[in-house]
Formats: structure tokens, C-alpha cells, sequence
């Protein structure tokens, strides 16, 4: 039976019918789509679906879309602010070169975020064991972690 | 020569922006949410072997939803193949391995397709079965795959399937020069050993999928997820009997590639055909692993014989290679997996490698084409020579290497070979040579190192096209494929350079075979030198007609113009110049009042196409040509390990990359190539294995099977990639592929440095902990 879910997306209230079996994945992509959200496995191992939902991370993928109900998802189209200026973490990843094919991109950026939105100045081994769970195969990851520590860096100096 | 402006700059990837704020599209977000689409599933066998005695669809097909089923007989009784045509869509009869495609289903949604599945009853009567390649290639094995093979067509290299030595065998490549028995007669020192390589997947991250429309002019028009759009529309057209003009295949960015190329796209295409509606399908990441085409897993035996100083003699090669079920490209990987040994020079030299049927899953193309499995034997193999000999290993490969100008051990004569360099540098990088610090306790420090490289394929073309609009944006077409490996952005900065304009003055207009011209597709490591090249010429062609046109405006010739910033001057005298916008504005002034400027159609087009002249064909049973390659790009890596001699766990501490890519039109994305094919080489050696059990993949997914994640790779100041340039003469600027040399040293380098660390030598991949510790405890013994 369908249900009606009420749940803000990038700071816009949305309704949706849903299926009780549907994932947040397939509700974002399919039913409002926010096709920037990517799905890469479907059972949660590869990170690519991550959004964060009340500020955490989750495997979109694996994520009841009832469960999404009254709480606030933030996706990679709603990362720019209003004025539609670039989040550090974008402006980093195109500057170190750490987006390849792309696909990881939008996962890992939200993931990174939810990271530094804890810790605002994470070492090397810190964003690597947070990330672990947000797989890339086409970089080798390097580019990805330099991005990360800039995207600090220029956090902390916006922020002085 | 004049400084270039953009060509050899680390400009931005001009696809970043859209990809990193979620805009841009992938093939897979075609269709979604589109009304009416149907969702298709495919029935595979369970079996690795079986006759298909009867199917019933009719259960399935009364479900509510589904709209087709369909099975072998529904399909065109056509078989394909890249090489040997020895499947159908569809099996007819008979299935040969756990994946083998029985029925289709395209229904209203993915869960009533699904489960239509269920409802489809396969009445199997099981075969006995063989996935060894060594016992299936025996003369007298009793399990046959295709006992009809003699009578398959060959599309391509039909020279192989000569003097095969049984009847699962469908390929024999051979190289034969000088003489072995003489070369091992004069050697001072022989050795023979026995490598192995596993299956790996490529695992690239975008689920393979495909997006089929027929439209009402009877065009079939395909959204795919993989690489060779050309080919695939070719395949499609084919298959279902279509003329080409009718078959349109389109992508989007892809999510990686690697050479993979799990292909939903067949089944969109039957299913949208026999039902007229848009059909998707999207692969499950477990049907991603055995549907992929894996890296052709090769036993390898090598036999060495050299002399006291260090010379090579002679090298015989026997290569068995299990290719799987079905043929598909394996044939031509296996000869072009034979192109990377010509790095040294060896005097005599016999190899004979093996293409065998068997109950696995089916083989293909994979980063580096063949050539990565050689290099596990002989980089390897060149180590324990230069002990034996109480030789430097890196002196070794360097007194081998071929040298500019002469001829390989294929007859071609080498042209642009920065290898000695690139072992050098990684060398220097890695501290070859002194002792690594000791931890102590368990762990065990050593380095290693290892020399490989990627050829071009040669016998391919590729064609451009250029459009110059009246607001002076330089639009180019091109038929390649933008995987994430940044052709899109390299062959733009083709294109500002050759017109002088800003990156963002040039538009790229690519994926659709109905709009861009002819290219076999990003592969072989040839974008950047076929597909640019392609596109170079078009911008000679459009800049001419723009020269021809101003000219008389200008008061000049045509060869004394040039464009830059928007505008044609005369090269000696800037201050005679006019906008290209102005070419196509009414004359105000002149003989044809409102008339263009520009020649009658009111177009600059211009057109390209790029081939390599001289291409000899191979003699088949001597492996010799003179022109067999486009090109080589060489890539040495060193690395530095850990070795827990108490949990056999093996660490990368330590890597440096040192290429030689030609002069590199982007060195960061050159960079990328590097680190990531690091990665890719990593997880190959240490971590990566499609782990079978008669014929079944025990670990389909990402939990089970393992490529790196960001702990397993060294970054920062652990991470070092260089390069070294040796232009090429027929590159665009003087480059060369990036993309596939990046894994072809990885794993000997870590088993190199895993041996220098705690003395155990692991020849069958991948190495884990269990191999490392059993040696470990062999060794003590």
C-alpha cells in the first residue's frame, strides 16, 4: 500500500507516494529527479549513493524512503548555497583534479562534507579511514584526499 | 616551433563542474522516470553446462505487467563475437557457463519483471564440465564446448585458429624468431618457472545499463554504457538484421570503463524491437561481475637463457589461456598481449600462446589489454635472473631495453622509448639500492620494481569533424568515449590550441553515432592519438576555408593567415586582422550586398580523418610485421612494502609512477592515469580475485570482492608520479596513450619488493596473506 511521505529535499518540502519498500535512492532519482545522487551497488557497499539526511550519512540505496518522512535530506544539487557559489568541497575536487568518470563524486563529496561539518580540520588518516566506505576506482584516491585537505583548510580560513 | 598555449597546461577538466554538482548525466540516467517505459530482467543459467531441454514462458507471460518474454528461438539465429561468432543472444540449446543468458522479460516495472523470472520454468539435463584451461585444452579432453567450432566464422584473425592442439582450443598465436635451442645453448644461465594470473572484474562504479527507443521511422536508437559506440551499433545491426542507417547508439558520461564491457545493451535492443515500447535494463551489481568480461586469467610458462654479463639470449613462452565460454575478444587479446615483451631485446625468441574454451564466465578487454599478465612473468622472471647473475636488477632490464631506432624482436624498428629514463627516475624516487629502515618485530621493509608498457592497436580509424559558429565558438565532434579518463578535455585543448582561442570558446559534441563521425572507439589507449590527431586535421581543414575566405578581405595569401582570440590576421602584419564573426556578417560594403561571406552553404565545416599509413599485416606464423603498433607508452613504478611475516598481511607503504606518455597534453589528468592505474594495480596484486567454484563466482559484490579503498592505496607524500618525455613523431604534439601502461608493472613491482622484503617469491595472483605466510613457512623449512 503507498503512503504518502513529507520530507524536505535541499530545503524544499516535497510529497511523494511512495511503495514502503522504496529506497531514499530511487525516490530522489525516480520520483523527483535528482539524478545527481548515482547508485552503483544497491546493497550499501560502495558509497556512492550517500546523502545526508538530518546532517548524516547515509547509503541512500539502503535507506527506507518512509524512514526519510519529516527529516531533511541534503543531496549534491543542494550542496551550492543560494546564491548558487560553489560548496569548498566542489571548488577543491575540480581544482586537485579528484573527480574521474564522476560517478563516486557526488557520494563522496557528501560523505567529505558530513566529515568536515564534524571535524573541521581532519588529518590525511582521518579523511582516509571516513571515506573508506566511499569506493573510487578510477582515481587511486590521492586526488581525492588532496581535495579534501585543501576543502579544510579553506573552511577554517573562511571561517577565522 | 611556436610556445604552445594550451596544449602541455593542466587546464580544468571541462566536465568537472557539471559532475561535481550532480548535473551531469550518465547513460544510466537516461529514461528515468520516463512514463511508459518498460524494465527488462534476464533469465541466466544456473548450470556451467547444460542442454536446454525444454523452456515454458507461459506462467511468466500471463503475469500482469509483463509485456515480453522472450528466448533463443525469438532471436535471430545470428551468432556474434568480436573475433570467432560463437554466441547467441540468447542460448539456443545449449547453455556453457553460470550467466549464460536463457530468456528475457520486459514488463511495466523492475519488480514485475523480476519476478516473471520466476515463473519461467528451464528444464535443464546437466554436462559434465571443465574449467581448468590446461585439461581443456588437451587433445583428448572428453568435455567439448563447441563441437560445431569448425564451422564458425571468423570476423577477424581467422590466421589464428591454425594448428590448434585440441578441440576446446580456438586460438594459437605464435612468435618465432632466430633460434631458442641455439640462444639456451650459448646461455651461461637458464630459467624456467610457472606464473599464473586470476580473473579480475573491473568494476566500474556505473552499473552497466542500457536505454532502447524504437522510433516511428523504424530507427532503433540505444543508450549503452559502454565504450565502442561504433562497434556496438554495428553488433546491434547485425544481430537483428537492422541497415546500419537504421541503428543509433548514444551515450552519456560513462561511470568508468577499463575496458569493460558487460553488454545489457543486446537485451534493451531485442526487447524494444519485439515490443516497441522504450525498454531499460540495468544490470545488478552481482550480474555486473558475471555478466563483465573478465581479465583473461593465463598460466605462463617462460624459460630464460642468458649470459654471464647480463645479455638475453633466448625466451620461450607457453601461454594457456582460459578464456571461458564464449570466444568474444580473447583471440585478439591474446595477440596483442604478446606486443609488451618486445621491450627488450632478445635474439630468440618462441612463443606460443593459447585461447581455450571453458565453463567460466567469458573473458575480454581489461586495462592494458592482455599485456599486464606477460609482465607478471617476465618482470619477475628478470629479478631472479639479475640474483642469479649477482646482477643490479634495474642494470639488467637496462642493458635489454631496446634503444631508439632499432628493431624490436617483431621487426618493428622502435620509435620513442623513454623506458631507460622511467626506470631511473622510479629508482631514484624510491631510494633503489639502500636499505630500507627496519621497523623490527614482524615486519618485514623491501622494494621492488617493474617495467612495463601499452602499444597502440595500429589498423584503426578515427574522424572528425569541426564547426565554426558565427559567435566564434569552435565546435568539434568526435566518436570516442568519455569514460573519466578526460578525452573530452584533452581533445579540447587540442582544439584551442590549433585555433588560438580560450578553452571555453571550444564546444565538444560527442556519444551519439548519428551526428559525430566514424571512430572505433576509446580504446587501446588511442583517443588521444587516433581521435586527436582526427581532430587536429579538422581544424586544419575549417581554418583553411576561413583563410580562404578572408584572404581577399585581408589583402593577403591564404597560408600567410592564422587565427588567435576570435580573429584571422596575417601572421607578419597582426594589425591586418578581422573577427571570425565577421566572416559570417552581411557584407556591408562590396560587390554582393547581405551576401555571406563565407563559401555558398554558409558553413565552415571542416573534416578530418587520421590512419596510420604503412600498416603491414602480420605474419602469422612468424609474429614478425613492420608496422604492427601505432605506438608504445612505457610506465615504471617502484614500491616499498610491509610485510607482517606473522599474518602474511602485505602493506603499500611507498609508490612512484615514472611514464613516458609522449609529450603529455595534460599532465594532471596524465597524473590521474597514474595514480589510479596504481590503484588498479594494487588491488590486482594483493587484493583482487573473482574466486570460482565450478564454474560459479563466489563473491559477487564489493564486500566480498575487494578493490582497494582509500586505506589500502599510499597517498600524499607516499604518492609520486612523474614523467618523462619521448614524443612521438605521429601524435598529436608529440603524444602517446596514458591510459593502459598505468597497471602493467604493479603487481611484479609488489611481488619484487614483497620477495626483497622477506625472500618469498609468489607467482600465482593475487598475493594474499595465506600465500605469503605458506612461503613464509616453506622457506624456514
Amino acid at each position: 500500500m503507498k503512503q504518502l511521505i513529507k520530507l524536505t529535499v535541499n530545503g524544499a518540502e516535497e510529497e511523494v507516494l511512495v511503495e514502503p519498500w522504496w529506497d531514499l535512492a530511487y525516490v530522489l532519482r525516480e520520483r523527483l529527479g535528482l539524478t545527481g545522487t548515482k547508485v552503483g551497488c544497491n546493497t550499501g557497499e560502495c558509497g556512492a549513493c550517500t546523502v545526508l539526511v538530518d546532517g548524516k550519512p547515509v547509503n541512500s540505496c539502503l535507506f527506507l524512503a518512509v524512514k526519510a518522512s519529516g527529516k531533511a535530506v541534503l543531496t549534491i544539487e543542494g550542496l551550492q548555497s543560494a546564491n548558487r557559489e560553489l560548496h569548498p568541497l566542489q571548488e577543491a575536487f575540480i581544482e586537485h583534479f579528484a573527480v574521474q568518470c564522476g560517478y563516486c563524486t557526488p557520494g563522496m563529496i557528501m560523505a567529505a562534507k558530513a566529515l568536515l561539518d564534524e571535524n573541521r580540520s581532519p588529518t590525511e588518516e582521518e579523511i582516509k579511514e571516513w571515506l573508506k566506505g566511499n569506493l573510487c576506482r578510477c582515481t587511486g584516491y590521492t586526488k581525492i584526499v588532496e581535495a579534501v585537505l585543501a576543502a579544510s583548510t579553506q573552511m577554517r580560513g573562511v571561517g577565522k | 616551433m611556436t610556445a604552445l598555449s594550451t596544449v602541455g597546461k593542466s587546464v580544468p577538466r571541462i566536465d568537472a563542474l557539471e559532475k561535481v554538482t550532480g548535473k551531469a548525466k550518465y547513460t544510466i540516467d537516461e529514461g528515468v522516470g520516463l512514463p511508459g517505459m518498460l524494465y527488462g530482467k534476464v533469465l541466466y543459467s544456473p548450470y556451467p553446462h547444460a542442454e536446454i531441454l525444454d523452456i515454458d514462458t507461459s506462467r511468466a507471460e500471463q503475469l500482469p505487467g509483463v509485456k515480453a518474454v522472450m528466448t533463443g528461438t525469438d532471436v535471430p539465429n545470428v551468432r556474434m563475437g568480436r573475433v570467432v561468432l560463437d554466441q547467441h543472444v540468447l542460448a539456443r540449446g545449449r547453455v556453457r557457463f553460470v550467466g549464460d543468458a536463457v530468456a528475457a522479460v520486459a514488463a511495466s516495472t523492475i519488480e514485475a519483471a523480476e519476478e516473471a523470472l520466476d515463473f519461467i520454468r528451464v528444464e535443464y539435463k546437466e554436462l559434465p564440465a571443465v574449467f581448468d584451461a590446461e585439461e581443456a585444452m588437451r587433445q583428448d579432453c572428453p568435455i567439448v564446448l563447441h563441437p560445431e567450432l569448425a564451422s564458425y566464422k571468423s570476423v577477424s584473425f581467422s590466421e589464428l585458429r591454425q594448428d590448434l592442439p585440441g578441440p576446446n582450443v580456438h586460438t594459437h598465436h605464435k612468435i618465432r624468431k632466430g633460434n631458442v635451442d641455439d640462444g639456451f645453448q650459448k646461455a651461461d644461465l637458464i630459467v624456467e618457472n610457472r606464473f599464473s594470473t586470476c580473473r579480475i572484474s573491473h568494476c566500474q562504479l556505473e552499473l552497466p545499463n542500457s536505454t532502447a527507443y524504437l522510433g516511428g521511422d523504424g530507427t532503433l536508437t540505444v543508450w549503452s554504457s559502454v565504450h565502442l559506440l561504433f562497434p556496438t551499433a554495428a553488433q546491434i545491426s547485425n544481430v537483428f538484421g537492422l541497415p546500419p542507417s537504421k541503428v543509433r547508439v548514444r551515450a552519456n558520461y560513462f561511470g568508468g570503463c577499463f575496458g569493460g564491457s558487460p553488454r545489457a545493451y543486446m537485451f534493451a535492443a531485442m526487447l524494444a524491437l519485439k515490443t516497441g515500447r522504450p525498454v531499460k535494463v540495468v544490470f545488478s551489481r552481482e550480474e555486473s561481475f558475471f555478466r563483465d568480461l573478465h581479465r583473461l586469467p593465463k598460466v605462463i610458462y617462460i624459460k630464460d637463457g642468458v649470459t654471464r654479463d647480463g645479455t638475453l639470449l633466448a625466451r620461450e613462452m607457453r601461454l594457456i589461456c582460459n578464456g571461458g565460454a564464449y570466444a568474444d575478444a580473447t583471440p585478439q587479446i591474446i595477440r596483442n598481449g604478446s606486443f609488451g615483451i618486445s621491450q627488450y631485446r632478445i635474439p630468440n625468441v618462441k612463443w606460443d600462446a593459447y585461447g581455450v574454451y571453458t565453463n567460466e564466465p567469458i573473458c575480454g578487454g581489461f586495462r592494458g589489454y592482455g599485456n599486464s599478465q606477460p609482465f607478471w612473468a617476465i618482470e619477475q622472471q628478470l629479478e631472479i635472473l639479475a640474483e642469479k647473475l649477482g646482477m643490479d636488477a634495474v642494470d639488467l632490464r637496462k642493458k635489454n631495453i631496446v634503444k631508439e631506432g632499432e628493431k624490436n624482436l617483431r621487426g618493428e624498428i622502435t620509435h620513442s622509448i623513454g623506458a631507460e629514463e622511467c626506470l631511473d627516475k622510479a629508482a631514484e624516487w624510491i631510494g633503489w639500492g639502500k636499505s630500507s629502515e627496519a621497523p623490527g618485530g614482524n615486519l618485514k621493509i623491501g622494494k621492488g620494481i617493474a617495467l612495463g608498457n601499452k602499444y597502440t592497436m595500429v589498423d584503426t580509424v578515427s574522424a572528425s569533424m569541426v564547426k565554426v559558429h558565427k559567435d566564434g565558438t569552435i565546435e568539434f565532434r568526435h566518436g570516442g568515449e568519455e569514460s573519466g579518463q578526460g578525452c573530452n578535455t584533452v581533445l579540447s585543448q587540442i582544439v584551442a590550441e590549433e585555433f588560438n582561442v580560450p578553452m571555453h570558446k571550444v564546444k565538444v559534441v560527442w556519444g551519439d553515432t548519428s551526428i559525430v563521425p566514424y571512430d572505433f572507439g576509446s580504446v587501446s589507449s588511442r583517443t588521444t592519438f587516433f581521435t586527436g590527431n582526427a581532430v587536429r586535421l579538422a581544424c586544419q581543414d575549417a581554418k583553411r576555408q576561413i583563410f580562404e575566405t578572408a584572404a581577399p578581405r585581408l589583402g593577403a595569401a591564404p597560408e600567410d593567415l592564422a587565427t588567435g582570440d576570435g580573429t584571422v590576421y596575417v601572421r607578419e602584419s597582426p594589425e591586418k586582422a578581422m573577427t571570425i564573426s565577421a566572416l559570417f556578417m552581411p557584407e556591408a560594403k562590396g560587390a554582393q550586398k547581405g551576401a555571406l561571406l563565407v563559401p555558398e552553404e554558409g558553413e565552415i565545416l571542416g573534416r578530418g580523418m587520421f590512419y596510420i599509413e604503412g600498416v603491414t599485416d602480420e605474419d602469422f606464423e612468424t609474429g614478425q610485421g613492420t608496422k604492427l603498433t601505432a605506438s608504445y607508452g612505457y610506465a615504471a613504478q617502484a614500491v616499498e612494502v610491509a610485510v607482517d611475516s606473522e599474518t602474511g598481511i602485505v602493506k603499500v607503504l611507498r609508490w612512484v609512477n615514472a611514464f613516458d606518455m609522449g609529450t603529455p597534453i595534460n599532465p594532471k589528468l596524465c597524473e590521474g592515469q597514474m595514480e589510479g592505474g596504481a590503484g588498479m594495480g594494487i588491488g590486482s596484486a594483493l587484493y583482487e580475485e573473482l574466486v570460482m567454484d565450478n564454474g560459479k563466482i563466489l563473491n559477487p559484490g564489493f564486500r566480498d570482492y575487494r578493490f582497494p579503498s582509500t586505506k589500502e592505496i599510499p597517498s600524499g607524500n607516499n604518492m609520486k608520479s612523474m614523467t618523462v618525455e619521448a614524443p612521438h613523431r605521429e601524435g598529436p604534439f608529440g603524444a602517446k596513450g596514458a591510459g593502459e601502461a598505468a597497471m602493467t608493472p604493479s603487481a611484479p613491482a609488489i611481488a619484487n619488493a614483497i620477495y626483497n622484503a622477506a625472500g618469498v617469491r609468489i607467482t600465482d595472483l593475487p598475493i594474499t596473506p595465506e600465500k605469503v605466510l605458506k612461503a613464509l613457512r616453506a622457506s624456514k623449512k
